[in-house]
């Protein structure tokens, strides 16, 4: 029965056998396998040892119809802002929207020249805020602040960044500016080995 | 050969064994994904599992390497999938639309064929139970191997699936047995 069953969910494969796939020696495939080989390699730490905890954040743009949608690149404006009560504070805002630029291609050389990195928790979020509860400084340019407030006015979307309270995120910045396009992003596997490699 | 000092024969290393894995996998993968997007997303995926299999190649599993990377794999198409879905609802709230089409859609150029029955079923079931049925089906994994791609023990998978089955018998059937394609069966759907 579980045999009949099998084949009869077999055939409702919707890709048929005869479709080839693509070969390892196509010209495709060696570009793809080039360019992979010739990043650099995570050095997983053991606790990450037990499974496959694979990506959940591009790192490259390979194909992907992301870069040519809609240019990120956000400045972020990052200005110091005086303690509260114990914790230090910075302030982010969003200096513009500008759909008219277009996505640089991730890499972990781009994301290393940041002068300012982090991750931290979401603890609010508004139509025109984020509140960033931060854990770790990667690398910082200035102060190391304990929340980072991000002024989104109406320009999140264009970061490209949904930020939901509760999660976590790593935030890069370059010379005072955050940009989109993977940069910066929710906390998963794969942007954090970038982080770990850009700044470990 | 490289002379980087220390490093040259390790990169050589990871670079062979990188590629002989590719060789064992990639077919198998790209089949993965195809059969559950279109196929620029399915791509995309499928170039982001690679990435990992590189990144994290000394940990790969010797002698289950393919169902890590059907793990690997699962988790990038998900991904790519919710990026799909944001660059939608963006480009819908540029558009002063809104934007919800599914992402998750099997190719549209290839078809389900010839059990509409099983195939309304199957489509019935929550995305759980398909996804179980489906790397049964499609992938022909068994119960241990669907534990390792879905990170669940064999016992689970094992007990997942059998309802999963169950399931889709009775919604085929509104309750009746599964009468097999072309044919009148008389009992009741075992499991196993």
């Amino acid at each position: 029965m579980d045999d009949e069953l099998r084949q009869r969910l077999g055939r409702l494969d919707p890709l048929d056998a005869a479709i080839p796939t693509d070969d390892t020696s196509s010209p495709r495939v060696r570009a793809l396998l080039e360019e992979i080989m010739n990043t650099s390699v995570e050095n997983p730490p053991a606790t990450s040892v037990a499974g496959p905890r694979p990506p959940k954040r591009r790192l490259l743009v390979l194909s992907g119809v992301a870069a040519a949608i809609i240019a990120v690149a956000v400045g972020i404006g990052i200005a110091s802002s005086g303690n509260d009560a114990s914790q230090s504070r910075r302030s982010l805002s969003v200096e513009a929207a500008t759909p008219g630029r277009t996505c640089i291609r991730f890499s972990t050389d781009l994301l290393a020249q940041a002068s300012d990195a982090f991750s931290g928790t979401v603890t609010a979020v508004t139509d025109s805020a984020v509140t960033i509860a931060v854990d770790h400084w990667y690398k910082a340019s200035g102060a190391k602040a304990d929340i980072v407030d991000v002024a989104t006015g109406t320009s999140l979307p264009f970061l490209g960044v949904d930020f939901t309270k509760g999660d976590h995120y790593l935030v890069s910045a370059t010379d005072g500016h955050v940009n989109g396009c993977g940069f910066s992003g929710p906390d998963e596997s794969v942007l954090a080995a970038a982080f770990t490699t850009a700044f470990g | 050969m490289t002379t980087v000092p220390g490093q040259p024969l390790e990169r050589d290393q990871r670079r062979d064994r990188f590629e002989r894995l590719v060789g064992d996998v990639l077919a198998p993968l790209q089949r993965y994904l195809r059969r559950r997007a279109e196929v620029a997303v399915a791509d995309d995926a499928l170039a982001d599992a690679l990435l990992v299999l590189w990144r994290r190649l000394d940990v790969v599993p010797p002698g289950g390497e393919l169902m890590w990377c059907y793990a690997v794999a699962r988790r990038c198409l998900a991904n790519q999938q919710r990026t799909a879905r944001r660059q939608l609802r963006l480009v819908g709230r540029l558009a002063g639309r809104t934007v919800d089409q599914p992402v998750t859609a099997p190719p549209a150029d290839l078809a389900f064929h010839g059990d509409p029955e099983l195939e309304s079923a199957l489509s019935g079931l929550t995305v759980e139970d398909r996804e179980l049925l489906q790397l049964w089906a499609w992938e022909r994994l068994d119960p241990g191997e669907i534990a390792l791609v879905l990170g669940i023990t064999a016992n689970a998978a094992s007990i997942r699936l059998h309802r999963a089955k169950k399931r889709l018998r009775l919604v085929a059937t509104d309750g009746k047995d599964l009468p097999a394609a072309g044919h009148s069966t008389v009992g009741t759907a075992e499991e196993g």
